[in-house]
């Protein structure tokens, strides 16, 4: 029977977290130093973290725990969303940072993992619950795991009033099809998929966990969300940024894994999804899925793909793609993907959706936009120029907000002349300083054993079923002609075809 | 922050604040809200507290304001108006709320209504803070009850909290809305600390076994005559509540209180550490009879505390644990944004009217 604490009073907004370490794989790395621990810092700030808690850093370079702790401090320093860093806040937190040192292959290192965290279970009182985050490589996912398995350390948790133990795995989930399903066999030996906490950290931004509350808690949205009432849906991710110096992991990826595949996926389906039956996760990713599941496989010639040359940002000159670090001078990799697709079902039947990413576009913006269709135009018989369709606009970064764009008449006695005007709402007027840090909220989930902010298997496979033709097309001959457009522009002409031929244009973001 | 002030007659409010609007050079400028909150202030010794705590809420969440200051001591008729745009930020653009300031004499209480209806932003909820003595409460307004979501009382001495609980029951009757307490919020840290060291069947048992509870708090003088052991009461009648402990007699001591149950005793001292904001409690001790025991204390930053557990057998390490900020901004717009009247207040404030001494 579970055990109903009297003191613990129902309803309120924050749960009591479970004791727990977390161990993070890769702890000298970058996400670990930018993200991870700025996040377990904010999150011990505003008393988020359970009472008994410890993060361990594991790692291959040899260092003490107070280097460690120092390291962090300078991360927290300088990548902490609230700023100055809060001594008291600090020391507390410090104390609660260890460094354990081994190689991956390590047996014996997971084996003194192992007797270190007993240790700090005693000390800590953090009664064997286990967070496991592997902030490194995929290909050393299963080695981890496995390892993690033989020494003791991931449970197989029949018993449910006994401790518990997760696994937090970053993307890339694999390369494609066939190594999406590898990976997910290799690990699913040593754990069930509820142990399995997907990241994709666009989830966890609140402007993308506001789609939701928008879509479903304003009813005026629901009746004109489907295809009688809209043209088509823009999604565009934009970055200012060329690759810097991830050259090496770019020349791996490109653009339709690091973005395509997955955050613009997910952003996607919250767009596109069927309202839930409960806020229950799987009841959530169920909708997810299904969106996925119906997009029709992709016409290859409606998928553009790009690299940026050398141009200009913000004024200044910058190189193209092949002459950055680690990139090969003949590299075909892409910077920016274009595409149409369509999702067949009964709410989205014969809208197009039109998505595109890309580096070193003349400004950062992640946005999706709804075009409405127009009116028939019987009253006000204006040309097109004058009569604007009405669009939605959900900004998701920067400057989060939503917008929406409809034709008033312009005082005077002209006659019905109009213009479009924008009703603009903006997180920053509204809800003062900086949201919570995606990472804050997804650790809090995860110890909180809510999977609805992270991805699911299936969502995985069937985005990768989808975009597998393409990499596999990508792949073979003739070479593509890169670099065909330059940095500081919205990508290459076969971009602008690809919408212009349905009649309608990209937006400026 | 920065404020524009000007005094104006009551039926030239919302003119006044549309020119002072139209005054701001900015082209871009937003005027923002997001709720409507009322502050009913006793008297003139609470102003500067009450501007504090919302200037401490406005700054992340533009709203409008009104004050709504009585003034006892008023011999003649006053109803004084003053309007303010305040711009609360102002980087990328300016973003500005209103603020309606009203000062009246009992004898114009009876207008305020009336006065303030037109006033509150369609479409927003309307939240009540009310100050002072909690007696007040029978007092509230009835006439704008009806468009009010949440009132959230903010009473300064214990010697009322019978007579506040009366009230509160006999508003429950007639009040659709939430209601709800700062002292109540300002302690859910501790409750939240509190209830997950005893977040087992083994430990719950132990406050069955109920020997004594010792709660110290600070001491620091305000500018009005705040109780200082007031959050501290707030929390022993919380848990004696949850725990269905019966009193027996409470007493008030210097600045402190003693309070006996059928399980146990209770006691609450005051302790002078002047550098902590008011109320702050410092330590909590909670001994059984089976010889268990737990300790929570306080450190000088007033946002962990450590703790300790032992038994017959044992001593834990000790530990710490987030005990909450103490700011009252922070708790009155928890408070706002909670859905709800909390249970767990309700059924504490049923204790406060056995606080007879």
């Amino acid at each position: 029977m579970t055990f109903e604490n009297p003191l613990q009073e129902p309803g309120l907004m924050q749960k009591i977290l479970d004791p727990c370490v977390m161990v993070i794989f890769g702890a000298t790395g970058d996400l670990t130093h930018r993200k991870l621990v700025p996040a377990l810092y904010n999150l011990s700030r505003d008393g988020q973290l359970p009472s008994q808690f410890a993060c361990v850093g594991f790692a291959r370079r040899e260092k003490s725990h107070d280097v460690f702790r120092q390291d962090m401090q300078d991360g927290i320093e300088k990548f902490s969303r609230t700023q100055p860093i809060q001594k008291e806040v600090w020391d507390h937190f410090a104390h609660q940072l260890y460094y354990h040192r081994s190689e991956f292959n390590e047996d014996e290192g997971y084996q003194r993992l192992a007797t270190f965290l007993k240790t700090l279970d005693g000390e800590c009182g953090t009664k064997g619950n286990r967070v496991f985050y592997l902030a490194v490589q995929p290909k050393y996912f299963p080695m981890i795991i496995e390892k993690l398995k033989n020494n003791g350390l991931i449970y197989d948790e029949s018993d449910p009033q006994g401790p518990w133990s997760r696994v937090i795995i970053e993307k890339p989930f694999g390369r494609d099809l066939a190594s999406a399903e590898q990976l997910q066999e290799d690990i699913c030996k040593h754990l069930s998929e509820k142990q399995i906490y997907r990241i994709d950290h666009y989830l966890g931004k609140e402007t993308v966990q506001n789609i939701l509350v928008f879509r479903f808690a304003n009813a005026i949205f629901d009746p004109i969300w489907n295809r009688k009432y809209v043209d088509h849906v823009q999604i565009t991710v934009a970055e200012e940024q060329g690759i810097g110096t991830r050259g090496a992991l770019w020349e791996e990826q490109g653009m339709l894994r690091d973005i395509i595949q997955n955050h613009m996926m997910q952003l996607l389906s919250l767009v596109a999804m069927e309202p839930p039956v409960s806020l229950r996760a799987d009841a959530v990713r169920d909708e997810k899925v299904k969106v996925l599941e119906s997009i029709r496989p992709l016409d290859l010639s409606q998928v553009v793909r790009g690299q940026y040359g050398p141009g200009y940002i913000d004024g200044e000159p910058v190189k193209g793609y092949r002459e950055e670090e680690h990139v090969s001078p003949t590299s075909c990799v892409e910077s920016f993907v274009a595409l149409q697709l369509y999702i067949d079902n009964w709410r989205w039947a014969g809208v197009p959706f039109f998505l595109r990413a890309g580096k070193r576009m003349p400004k950062r913006g992640t946005e999706i936009a709804i075009t409405f269709r127009d009116v028939p135009g019987i009253l006000f018989r204006q040309s097109k120029e004058m009569n604007r369709p009405n669009v939605l606009v959900i900004r998701i970064q920067p400057d989060d907000g939503i917008s929406l764009t409809m034709n008033c008449k312009v005082p005077g006695l002209t006659g019905p002349v109009f213009k479009p005007v924008k009703m603009d709402f903006r997180y920053s007027s509204y809800f003062g300083s900086a949201p919570p840090e995606a990472y804050e909220r997804l650790i809090c989930d995860c110890i909180a054993n809510d999977t609805t902010l992270f991805a699911r298997n299936d969502e995985v496979l069937a985005s990768w079923r989808l975009f597998t033709p393409v990499l596999e097309q990508w792949a073979a001959p003739p070479p593509p002609s890169f670099p065909n457009f330059a940095s500081g522009t919205w990508g290459p002409e076969s971009s602008n075809d690809l919408i212009l031929t349905s009649g309608r244009t990209w937006r400026f973001i | 922050m920065v404020f524009v002030q000007r005094e104006v007659d009551v039926s030239k409010i919302e003119s006044q604040l549309a020119t002072i609007w139209e005054s701001l050079a900015s082209p871009d400028k937003i005027k923002a809200a997001l709720f409507n909150l009322i502050v009913h202030l006793p008297d003139r010794q609470h102003v500067d507290y009450v501007h504090r705590i919302t200037q401490g809420i406005l700054k992340k969440h533009p709203s409008r304001v009104i004050f709504l200051i009585e003034d006892p001591q008023a011999t003649e008729d006053l109803l004084r108006t003053q309007v303010t745009l305040a711009e609360i930020s102002s980087d990328p653009i300016p973003v500005t709320c209103d603020q309606i300031q009203l000062e009246f004499s009992p004898s114009q209480r009876k207008k305020i209504p009336f006065i303030i209806l037109p006033h509150f932003l369609p479409d927003l909820p309307v939240y009540l803070l009310w100050l002072g003595d909690a007696t007040g409460a029978k007092n509230l307004y009835e006439d704008l009850e009806h468009w009010i979501s949440k009132v959230i009382f903010d009473p300064d001495t214990i010697a009322a909290l019978p007579q506040y609980t009366q009230n509160l029951k006999d508003l429950r009757k007639r009040y659709q809305g939430f209601i709800s307490d700062l002292n109540w919020t300002l302690i859910e840290g501790w409750r939240r600390a509190i209830a997950a060291l005893f977040d087992s069947p083994e430990q719950l048992e132990q406050l069955g076994h109920l020997k004594s509870v010792k709660m110290i708090c600070s001491t620091k003088s305000t500018e009005f005559n705040r109780d200082p052991s007031l959050p501290a009461l707030y929390l022993l009648c919380w848990l004696a509540a949850m725990m269905e402990w019966e009193i027996l007699s409470f007493q008030r001591e210097q600045e402190g209180a003693f309070m006996s149950f059928k399980e146990g005793s209770a006691t609450i001292e005051v302790a002078q550490k002047p550098s902590l904001s008011f109320g702050t409690i410092l330590e909590v001790e909670i001994l059984s009879d089976q010889g268990y025991g737990y300790h929570l204390a306080m450190g000088e930053d007033s946002k962990f505390a450590t703790v300790h557990r032992f038994d017959p057998q044992k001593c834990d390490l000790p530990y710490t644990c987030f005990t909450g900020r103490t700011g009252r901004s922070r708790a009155l717009m928890r408070e706002m944004f909670k859905e709800g009247s909390s249970s767990h207040f309700l059924r504490t404030t049923e204790l406060f009217y056995k606080l007879t001494w």
